[in-house]
Order: C-alpha cells, then sequence, then structure tokens
C-alpha cells in the first residue's frame, strides 16, 4: 500500500496519513523511541508506562497497522521491531513519487512484455 | 500557489532499460489506451477514464482510482513534444507543481526510459502535513542505519 497524494481534500487516510496518526500519540512515540534502540517483547515495552498490557497491545496494534512496526512470536513471547523502510517512506515527496514512479515502470515492463506475444 | 511562500525544490529520477523500441514505449506513454494499462501509482487502482490531447498546449486527465475512494484527478499540460525522444509535462498534483520529464533513448537491445519529476513543494503545506515529524523520523531512520549498520 502506497501513499499517493499527501494533501488536498480527497487524500483520505493513506499511509502517510497513518504512519503520522499514529506518532501523534505520547506513548506511540515513546514506544517507538524504545523500539528504535532495539528489539523488545511486549511486557519490556510496557514495563515504563503506567497502563495496563491490553492498552500497550492497542498501541502497538496502532504502530504495526501504521506499518511502523512489525512482531514476531516466539514461543509465547511477542517480540517487537521497527520496520525502517517504514520510516523512510513517510518521509515525504522523494520518498513517495519514487514509489510511485518504481510501481508505474515495473507496470509498464509487464504492459510492454504482454505486447510481445 | 502563493508566490510569497517559501517553496523548496526536490527531484526524483528513475532510469529503466526495456526490451522494446522506442516508438513502442513512446505510445505507452501517450495513447490513453496504453497509459490505462499501466499508469496506476498503486496496485490494485485502476485508470477509468483518461483522456489525451498531445500537442504542446495541449492537455491530459488520467482518474487515479483507489479501490473503494473518490478517485484523484492528474491533469497535466504538454510543455514539450519531441516524438519518441521526450516528452515535458506541467502537472498539478494535489495542488502542489510539478514537472514531469520522459526521455527516451536507444539501448542495447532496447529503450532507455530515463523520468524525472521535479516537484516545488511549499513548505507551508509540507510544515502541515509533517509537523515536527520530519525531524524525529530522520533522528529515529539515523538510529537505525547505525543499528544495523
Amino acid at each position: 500500500m502506497v501513499n499517493y497524494s499527501r494533501s488536498g481534500p480527497a487524500a483520505g487516510r493513506t499511509t502517510m496519513d497513518r504512519a503520522f496518526a499514529a506518532l501523534s500519540d505520547p506513548t506511540r512515540r515513546a514506544i517507538v523511541a524504545r523500539l528504535a534502540r532495539g528489539e523488545a517483547t511486549v511486557s519490556e515495552l510496557a514495563a515504563p508506562f503506567p497502563v495496563s498490557l491490553p492498552a500497550i497491545s492497542k498501541h502497538l496494534k496502532v504502530l504495526e497497522e501504521a506499518g511502523l512496526m512489525a512482531r514476531s512470536k516466539q514461543g509465547r513471547v511477542h517480540r517487537c521491531r521497527l520496520v525502517p523502510r517504514a520510516l523512510k517512506q513517510a518521509e515525504g515527496w522523494i520518498g513517495e513519487r519514487r514509489r510511485v514512479w518504481e510501481h508505474r515502470l515495473d507496470a509498464l515492463g509487464a504492459h510492454l512484455q504482454e505486447g510481445d506475444r | 500557489m502563493n508566490p510569497n511562500t517559501a517553496t523548496e525544490e526536490t527531484t526524483i529520477e528513475l532510469t529503466r532499460v526495456y526490451r522494446a523500441p522506442r516508438a513502442r514505449v513512446w505510445a505507452a506513454f501517450t495513447e490513453p489506451e496504453q497509459l490505462k494499462r499501466w499508469y496506476a501509482p498503486v496496485a490494485g487502482w485502476t485508470i477509468p477514464v483518461c483522456e489525451v490531447d498531445l500537442r504542446v498546449g495541449g492537455t491530459y486527465e488520467i482518474h487515479l482510482q483507489p479501490p473503494g475512494r473518490d478517485a484523484y484527478v492528474e491533469r497535466g499540460t504538454y510543455v514539450e513534444i519531441v516524438p519518441e525522444q521526450r516528452l515535458v509535462v506541467d502537472l498539478g498534483i494535489a495542488g502542489e507543481q510539478t514537472t514531469l520529464t520522459v526521455e527516451l533513448l536507444d539501448a542495447e537491445e532496447g529503450t532507455e526510459v530515463r523520468v524525472t519529476e521535479t516537484g516545488y513543494s511549499s513548505r507551508e503545506i509540507r510544515d502541515r502535513h509533517l509537523g515536527g515529524w520530519t525531524t524525529m523520523l530522520s533522528q529515529l531512520e539515523q538510529q537505525l542505519e547505525q543499528q544495523l549498520a
């Protein structure tokens, strides 16, 4: 999923909107800052906050849905890590237009090949 | 765009080589029925409307349709047309001014396509959208790169 337009009334809930919405919350920013130092389990992430584990899980889900974080399961332990690509993608115009054109030029390649048959 | 607003110029450039003659690649960039088949910006999007008036000063209109949402309308004006070689378009994306240049060059066994897009995004618009996040994200990115290094 790629963000096409980052402004205008029709922009809707694009990837970048989701990323920035996710980062608008101080708890989630703190979680991201913690993950920037390295992988962590859900309980490690929850430890500094005076909120319940389910509340932290909710924050983690928002970060996941925004493409900023991924988790892997080792037995019963969920390990969380940042997704560097998503952070890079949130950089704005350059990343956005580059993604659009990379997708298009791939599609153009497929289109040109189809014509050969 | 408000001329008093500070603007920042940004450019992307991509190059690909296709095993197809220049005439065919040119047609893919300029014929509506062909554009409909590959110009969508994202997988899963469609192009229900594509109108092209290929002459200098002529315009094109492409409706980029995400599933289940309103289409984005991309409108461009052809600034320079050198058949099978060079196409320059002024386009407005989300109210911002962008110039798109497509160059076709002969390559071994095909055509080299060079796409350059230069955007002038007003700092005001950018800041409104990004707030202080850009700084935070670039800091995070640096940290991540150190981590991964």
